[in-house]
């Protein structure tokens, strides 16, 4: 049986004097892939941001490992990384984007330029490596992003939209990506859509969202 | 006219005038990206205050500025035993008090417009506290290099600050602005031309730099 990883009891998360968000009860088990379904403005990356303590919730709502978030910033950072629908590229080369991660986390420079290799094979963008980043198109620069995160080698990922803005070709190779993720290396995978479900196959736990509610 | 450009004494002058300056950018540089830093990291009522106050100090008068710190560390001043009146360093001290609230709010005009992701990419891949910054500061360093260049635009051609606690010593605190003012008194217009001829070419300059920055800076989607 797997463990929970995450869990959310009684969220409210507000702009202004509006709501965007409200969950009672939502837990995570690890190991999984989950998808949060919902129209746009439904709440999903707010919820992942939440999660990725990148948005300010209050105390004892958001448990990693039943530990609150917001007083456990640094085991968030070790354990959870987030990657943005539309990514922002560093100033350099994809290189230095995907190493950047690895470098704050002081690992030799021998075993990044492995790990980097092994990742970039792994999304079949070895030959944008010496490339600058921001010159890269919305699909290349997806995956750069997705590598960027995934070397890192953390227990969960928080993918936005991952495949929004990629060809078919690519779709493929991130879905199995993050079925190799979950089934091989046993990580975590939380990812949002906003498709219909019709066309999302790939998870083991859905959860739907609409105006920041949780809907059956 | 022509002659007056191989006057050694002119080039010790413009000299004296950049090298002040450059001294005076870099230390109010620090502070006002310190400053920038700190104001743009609040939110609510602190963040426009601080932003308040930095508007309204950009509208002291340099003469006032040069009062106040004459009146520090003239003799009778709180640092009058440090004996820096008239010295390439009071001036200094006077244009980093001017021009703080200048790289400041440029700064913080700069950051405002800055894409909120990177923040959040920042931190979720790792970064905290100094290697934050640091990497916040690398990613953004043409608004940073855009600020210092306003400063450096701002100081090189004020004249009140230098006047009253240089004291246009000759071969010592005597900068291009307070030289055009004393040759334009003398009537030596040809020297008081030259010096303009070569601050106009430096404000040029630095506003060509400021502008091609900031075109930069358009192209990689930071603003």
């Amino acid at each position: 049986m797997s463990d929970i990883v995450y869990s959310i009891e009684n969220l409210l998360i507000q702009s202004g004097k509006t709501s965007i968000l409200t969950i009672e009860n939502l837990n995570f088990k690890a190991q999984q892939i989950h998808l949060i379904a919902g129209p746009n403005g439904s709440g999903k990356t707010t919820l992942m941001k939440a999660m990725n303590n990148l948005i300010r919730v209050k105390k004892d709502c958001i448990f990693y490992k039943g530990k609150d978030i917001t007083i456990n910033n640094e085991i968030v950072r070790n354990n959870s990384v987030y990657v943005h629908q539309n990514p922002y590229p560093l100033k350099g080369s994809v290189y230095y984007n995907i190493s950047y991660g690895l470098k704050l986390r002081k690992i030799s420079e021998e075993i990044i330029q492995t790990k980097v290799d092994e990742i970039l094979y792994m999304l079949n963008i070895k030959d944008l490596k010496n490339k600058t980043a921001y010159t890269l198109s919305a699909g290349e620069l997806q995956k750069c992003a997705l590598a960027r995160a995934i070397v890192l080698d953390c227990e969960v990922f928080f993918f936005d939209e991952p495949v929004s803005s990629v060809d078919i070709k690519s779709v493929d190779c991130i879905k199995e990506t993050m079925q190799y993720l979950v089934y091989e290396r046993k990580k975590t995978v939380i990812y949002t859509t906003h498709q219909s479900l019709s066309t999302e196959n790939l998870y083991d736990n859905i959860i739907r969202l609409d105006t920041g509610r949780i809907v059956k | 006219m022509v002659s007056s450009f191989f006057n050694a004494e002119l080039y010790q002058i413009v000299w004296t005038s950049v090298t002040i300056a450059f001294y005076s950018v870099i230390v109010s540089g620090i502070f006002g990206i310190l400053i920038a830093f700190i104001i743009d990291n609040t939110h609510g009522i602190v963040n426009k205050t601080g932003r308040a106050i930095l508007n309204s100090l950009m509208a002291i008068p340099t003469v006032v500025i040069g009062l106040l710190v004459y009146s520090a560390i003239s003799r009778s001043g709180i640092f009058g035993g440090f004996s820096l009146l008239y010295s390439p360093l009071a001036i200094i001290i006077g244009q980093t008090v001017l021009v703080i609230p200048v790289i400041s709010s440029v700064l913080l005009s700069g950051f405002s417009g800055v894409d909120i992701r990177l923040s959040e990419t920042l931190k979720t891949l790792g970064a905290n506290g100094f290697t934050y910054i640091v990497a916040y500061l690398y990613e953004t360093k043409i608004i940073i290099a855009t600020a210092l260049l306003t400063g450096f635009a701002r100081v090189v051609g004020e004249v009140g600050i230098s006047m009253m606690l240089g004291g246009n010593i000759r071969y010592y605190t005597r900068t291009m602005t307070t030289s055009i003012a004393l040759e334009t008194n003398k009537g030596d217009f040809k020297t008081s031309l030259s010096l303009a001829l070569i601050l106009i070419c430096i404000a040029l300059t630095i506003n060509f730099l400021v502008h091609f920055l900031i075109h930069d800076k358009k192209e990689i989607g930071t603003l």
